[in-house]
């Protein structure tokens, strides 16, 4: 068991003829993914590197039995892929392009919440459930199968964690990068749930980094509904400024967003914390 | 405190005249002589107000009120003459008077934790309004609009009124409070303020200040925001010059300079460097799957600024392949004839490839992030004694 992806998902690759698109969907195969196609209008019927190619993610779904899709088509086009995505009836989403423009962020999170779609990103690497398949772009070599559950708002940390973690013989049961953007399809506390309804989970890496208040809502989570144990770590600390959204959001948000902020709210819920990234596999002893 | 592709006054309310929402006559000058004519255009008494980007400008003097023309050329001088953001003020706002009968608040963005619109309205504005929303928050009225939803003036009517406006002052504030949130979609805003937003003794409801934040990733739907002054002047030199390179940069302050693939890493490395009692310089992210061009790229601006004591490239290999990376630092080094001391630090794809590039110019690389940090610190305490 694993949480959301296992060997037996199909999954489609929106912009599969773009050059990002098809070099992930062989990277992806090669790991062991079910790629049963993907989708770019004008060219459905062709074949690129032996995937077949669709015009349409309904067309791809009736064909293949998809039911996961990701998505790499540039900024200007997420929106819409993810509006094809949802009412051509997948339930996974993962959104790998960055630099989405906010109202069409939240136009696609709240497409797939009311939906009932999971979508993850935009702007992440997507996840990976070890000696299985994976989504997106992280690195198949880091990982190995085990227990631990890993969640990231950063790409290259989390890849960093997962080396250090599979370095120390500690095996990872899933990992998902929800991405960096503010507006995101799955936050931690969705994916700390998962992890404490997944039998296959012991414990979880927790990886968050400055700015929002994510990870405060994510301890407030941990402290009343996580039983399994929690190791986190939070980059920014040295940061010199903090970026804000004008007096309304500091007024609604307050004091949050800052390292020590965080920390302190993690520990708190009954959080692990990491000083360095170093110390996360002593933490999970 | 910055915020993300805020605009000057003057491009927040030419974008409120596109919208009809009212503003006194002004003219941008950048000079005192121009300052001067702008008054006379514009009939005293004005405001003289410095265009800047961050906010408290009454409390920093960068904001005046000229009552003759010898005044409008000796608070534009001094104003002129001050700093704002780390840079000279360079232009002004030359602002008709308004006769203040009273002045509100208004806030908007979208809420980060529900995805609603979220609207604070005050009728005390003016003051320091975060300090207002602390002592009492009863004080602000929060008004909540569903993502996406069709808005109309009437939505803001029972909660002003409940805030004691009546009359023509109440259906215009509701106006310009609706026309505002439906521009946060149309223009792609993510802060949308008026403070003050007045009325006149007249009767009328003015626009007096415009704190508009724009959206950085919609810049492709509005491609004339690509040459506002504000977009000139919200970054350094070396910000520019990274920007334009598709590199981040970052000035920290310290003198090791930083280089890592991926803005997390960048900030887990940073705090590395302060913890075993380094100072990092500058944080410069070349983003996942950099070529060899972006690395040179980047080490060329890191090595504009002055005073780096020593170096550290934290590469790890995901899309990015280090062999490439590998290319990209010795090529930097021959180019622009880096003498500074690099530690570099390589794990991941081609690791292996560029780490015999680096050999066989004369480098090396460590596997690990932590020995090759605490190297990085010591040789910029060596380079200091």
């Amino acid at each position: 068991m694993a949480v959301l992806l296992t060997k037996d998902t199909k999954v489609i690759v929106q912009g599969i003829t773009g050059y990002q698109g098809l070099f992930h969907a062989n990277k992806m195969r090669e790991y062991g993914t079910q790629v049963v196609g993907g989708v770019r209008p004008g060219k459905g019927g062709q074949e690129v590197d032996g995937f077949p190619v669709f015009d349409s993610v309904k067309e791809a779904i009736e064909k293949t039995g998809a039911t996961a899709s990701v998505i790499f088509i540039p900024a200007s086009g997420t929106k819409s892929a993810v509006y094809e995505a949802v009412d051509a009836g997948i339930k996974l989403l993962v959104v790998i392009t960055e630099g989405v423009p906010k109202v069409d962020a939240i136009a696609s999170v709240k497409k797939c919440k009311n939906n009932g779609v999971v979508m993850i990103g935009p702007n992440c690497p997507g996840l990976i459930t070890p000696g299985q398949a994976k989504i997106g772009i992280i690195p198949g070599n880091i990982v190995t199968p085990g227990k631990i559950g890993v969640v990231s708002r950063s790409g290259t940390l989390t890849y960093e964690v997962l080396e250090q973690l599979t370095k120390a013989g500690l095996g990872q049961s899933t990992c998902v990068g929800i991405g960096g953007d503010p507006f995101k399809g799955s936050n931690f506390i969705d994916i700390l749930e998962l992890f404490q309804n997944d039998p296959e989970t012991e414990k979880i890496v927790m990886i968050g980094e400055i700015g929002g208040n994510a990870e405060e809502q994510a301890a407030e989570f941990i402290k009343n509904h996580v039983t399994k144990p929690v190791v986190g770590f939070i980059a920014g600390k040295t940061a010199k400024e903090g970026k804000t959204m004008g007096h309304a959001g500091a007024i609604v948000q307050g004091n949050v967003g800052t390292a020590k902020g965080k920390i302190e709210a993690l520990e708190a819920g009954g959080v692990k914390m990491a000083d360095k990234l170093s110390d996360i596999p002593e933490l999970l002893k | 405190m910055l915020i993300i592709g805020l605009l000057l006054e003057f491009e927040g309310k030419q974008l409120f005249k596109k919208y009809k929402i009212p503003t006194v006559n002004s003219m941008v000058v950048t000079n005192e002589e121009e300052a001067r004519e702008a008054s006379t255009k514009l009939g005293l008494p004005v405001a003289v107000k410095a265009q800047v980007l961050s906010g408290r400008r009454g409390k920093r003097g960068l904001i005046k009120i000229a009552k003759t023309p010898e005044e409008v050329v000796e608070f534009s001088k001094a104003i002129l003459s001050k700093e704002s953001d780390g840079r000279p003020v360079t232009h002004l706002l030359i602002e008709e008077g308004a006769e203040i009968e009273k002045e509100f608040f208004i806030s908007m963005i979208f809420d980060p934790d529900t995805y609603d619109q979220l609207i604070l309205f005050s009728t005390e504005g003016g003051v320091d309004i975060e300090e207002l929303a602390q002592e009492r928050p009863d004080a602000i009225e929060r008004i909540r609009i569903p993502f996406n939803a069709e808005i109309y003036p009437y939505m803001f009517i029972d909660p002003l009124k409940n805030r004691g406006l009546t009359g023509n002052v109440l259906t215009k504030t509701a106006g310009i409070m609706a026309t505002l949130a439906k521009m946060m979609y149309t223009e792609d805003l993510t802060l949308a303020e008026i403070n003050p937003l007045i009325v006149s003794k007249s009767g009328e409801v003015i626009a007096l200040d415009a704190k508009v934040g724009t959206d950085d990733d919609a810049m492709f739907r509005h491609p004339e925001r690509k040459d506002y002054l504000s977009e000139k002047l919200r970054y350094t030199e070396e910000e520019k010059d990274a920007k334009a390179k598709g590199l981040a940069y970052v000035d920290l302050g310290g003198d090791i300079g930083m280089l890592s693939c991926g803005a997390g890493m960048g900030m887990a490395t940073a705090d590395l460097i302060e913890y075993f009692g380094g100072s990092p310089r500058n944080f410069l992210d070349v983003g996942g799957g950099a070529s060899p061009e972006k690395v040179e790229e980047a080490l060329r601006i890191m090595t504009r600024v002055p005073g780096l004591k020593s170096i550290l490239i934290n590469a790890f290999g995901g899309i990015t392949r280090l062999d490439d990376v590998a290319k990209g630092i010795i090529e930097a080094k021959k180019k622009h004839n880096i003498n500074i001391p690099m530690v570099i630090r390589f794990s991941g794809t081609n690791q292996e490839e560029g780490v015999q590039l680096l050999k066989e110019n004369g480098m090396d690389a460590y596997l690990e992030m932590e020995p090759a940090i605490k190297k990085a610190v010591e040789l910029a305490k060596m380079a200091e004694n």
